[in-house]
């Protein structure tokens, strides 16, 4: 986890201008050929230690955002860089340092997890694809007590936990190689609101414990409000507004941002007047 | 006036419980809100009311609606009222609409089922329909297929259905969870505000407390198949009773107040149990800090107007936010 001390400015997650445009399939015989930009000229600084929420709604880009900054895609334009070096564009052979650093959390672990793999096997198994030496026993029931999952939990399958402990499994496997940088991509969307509160307090235990960086990226604004210290708002691929987290829900300045503040359903306010 | 009495629903599934004794009544033109987890039952309360439930539940209790059992009636009859008497809006609309067909005729569908009529005029009435439902150009959008529409469009369509043969009931089953925020409180207020035009009453089940609260003048707290609190909506919120209602109510709150890293969200310990798999007696002790060998017997679902089934309720009223 000691990483050695950086240049003080230099973030250790950074898109520069980056677009990403999808383009049609080829095979189509008639029409035009669609193009979709997902991304356009977007530029963001994760700072080490920082938690960053990305929040947008359904065609914002916040999803494509992510995968570019795990370089799992490549952007059309602009670069990805992770600890000042550029990791867009790069051949997967040169990208072990960022695959150990930064780690990812995705909505649904009855996807992300195998079905037939026992939780030892899926938690080791980032150990072994990324050459990671030690002993992968211990450090699987290192990573079930940090997460708060019995250590008989190793030689369970997926469908054996509920939808919570699922996610701690894959916070579990997310953190085995030790790193940096923990992106969460609506990690708790799929969770009923009584075990998301667990699973955002053991995020926030497991960040100050191992000093991870957050990336966290939701459609849902309280959450987003909870966990982050600095929030870019994303509509329609572009970046409309950040700041501080406070900030920016108690003064936003786009309209759009305003838009979203404004729509999010509160304890006790009316919805169209329906109560009298 | 009572519009819909149900008494003792009970729905079980390949011998598991999923809804267990639920009573609640329901005035005309009255906005119930059914607030649950997954798991709660609620969703399997909805079906039953309507007759959906799967092939392999078997249901007990009556599900009065002006004077008609619905449990007990032929489902010929059932499908006379579903569209008619009762309007349904479901979580997913491309599940619930033809994607083969246009959305004119969908719409006009129903009118011409319930309510007869020509051609010409089932169309009209579908075209007014869409504009009611805030459409500015109907003529396409009745040509459109579902695919060929956003979700908070289909979920207008479903909207415009739901009311075209001014229903005494709608019923709203997650209606608006899969859609972006600000689409939500778009669809929210066109249906707060047509179910008002309608005089017709609203059932809405969501597990969105805020959704819930905003929008209903009643609220059922469910969980594990039962209700464990009910009440009218600001007295559930201000004072509620139930130890679970009132974690549910301190974790959304608190994350509403937000920007508080650092400090920890209340929770409720544990998780929802499986199918089948909730305790005997209070179906909450398992994950309850209140629990004693009594919740080994189910407690009644007791109170004039504001009614909660524990044999250890909450007595001072929560100040959600507070040190406590």
């Amino acid at each position: 986890m000691t990483a050695p001390a950086q240049a003080t400015d230099v973030p250790v997650l950074e898109a520069r201008n980056v677009s990403k445009v999808y383009r049609g399939r080829q095979g189509s015989l008639f029409g035009r050929r669609g193009e979709v930009h997902a991304l356009t000229g977007v530029s963001l600084e994760v700072q080490r230690g920082e938690s960053l929420g990305i929040v947008g709604e359904s065609g914002s880009g916040k999803s494509t955002l992510a995968r570019l900054l795990l370089a799992l895609e490549q952007p059309t334009a602009g670069e990805i860089r992770f600890e000042g070096t550029v990791v867009s564009g790069r051949p997967e052979r040169e990208l072990g340092a960022l695959r150990r650093s930064v780690q990812v959390v995705f909505q649904d672990p009855m996807s992300s997890l195998d079905p037939r793999m026992r939780t030892r096997v899926a938690i080791s198994e980032p150990l072994r694809a990324l050459r990671i030496p030690g002993d992968h026993k211990a450090r699987v029931l290192e990573l079930l007590d940090a997460v708060g999952l019995p250590r008989d939990a190793a030689d369970k399958v997926p469908h054996e936990f509920s939808g919570g402990q699922r996610q701690r499994i894959a916070i579990a496997r997310a953190l085995a190689p030790g790193p940096e940088v923990l992106l969460a991509d609506e990690a708790v969307s799929a969770l009923d609101v009584s075990v998301r509160a667990q699973v955002l307090n053991l995020l926030n235990r497991l960040i100050d414990e191992f000093g991870l960086t957050l990336v966290f990226i939701s459609h849902d604004l309280s959450v987003i409000r909870w966990m982050c210290t600095r929030v870019v708002v994303l509509y329609r691929g572009e970046i409309v507004e950040s700041g501080p987290t406070e900030q920016l829900y108690d003064d936003p300045q786009h309209p759009y941002t305003r838009a979203l503040l404004a729509a999010v359903p509160r304890i006790g306010k009316p919805i169209g007047r329906a109560r009298s | 006036m009572t519009l819909l009495q149900v008494d003792g629903l009970t729905v079980r599934i390949g011998g598991a419980e999923v809804v267990g004794d639920v009573s609640f009544a329901l005035e005309r033109g009255e906005r119930l809100g059914l607030i649950g987890e997954s798991g709660s039952g609620k969703s399997m309360t909805a079906l039953a009311l309507i007759g959906l439930l799967p092939e392999e539940a078997s249901v007990e209790g009556r599900v009065v609606l002006d004077g008609d059992d619905l449990v007990a009636m032929s489902e010929g009859r059932r499908c006379d009222l579903r569209g008619d008497r009762i309007g349904m809006i479901f979580q997913e609309p491309m599940t619930a609409l033809n994607p083969v067909m246009r959305v004119g005729n969908q719409v006009a569908e129903v009118v011409r089922r319930h309510r007869g009529g020509s051609r010409r005029s089932t169309r009209e009435r579908a075209l007014e329909l869409l504009r009611r439902v805030e459409f500015a150009d109907p003529e396409r959008i009745a040509r459109a297929y579902p695919h060929e529409l956003s979700g908070g469009q289909r979920q207008r369509v479903m909207v415009a259905m739901a009311i075209a043969c001014s229903p005494a009931l709608v019923l709203a089953d997650e209606p608006t969870t899969a859609l972006d925020v600000t689409v939500q409180a778009q669809v929210l207020e066109l249906l707060a505000r047509l179910v008002a035009e309608e005089d017709a009453a609203l059932v809405l089940i969501s597990h969105d407390l805020a959704v819930v609260s905003g929008m209903c003048d009643r609220l059922l707290v469910m969980y594990g198949g039962r209700i464990v609190e009910s009440g009218p909506t600001d007295d559930v919120l201000e004072r509620p009773r139930h130890p679970y209602t009132v974690g549910l109510l301190a974790t959304s709150t608190a994350m509403a107040e937000g920007g508080r890293r650092g400090r920890t969200l209340p929770t409720i310990r544990g998780s929802v149990p499986g199918l089948g798999r909730f305790p005997e007696g209070c179906v909450f002790r398992s994950r309850c800090e209140r629990a004693t060998d009594r919740c080994r017997t189910m407690p009644p679902l007791e109170g004039a107007g504001h009614a909660f089934a524990c044999w250890h309720p909450v007595e001072r009223p929560v100040t959600v936010g507070g040190a406590t």
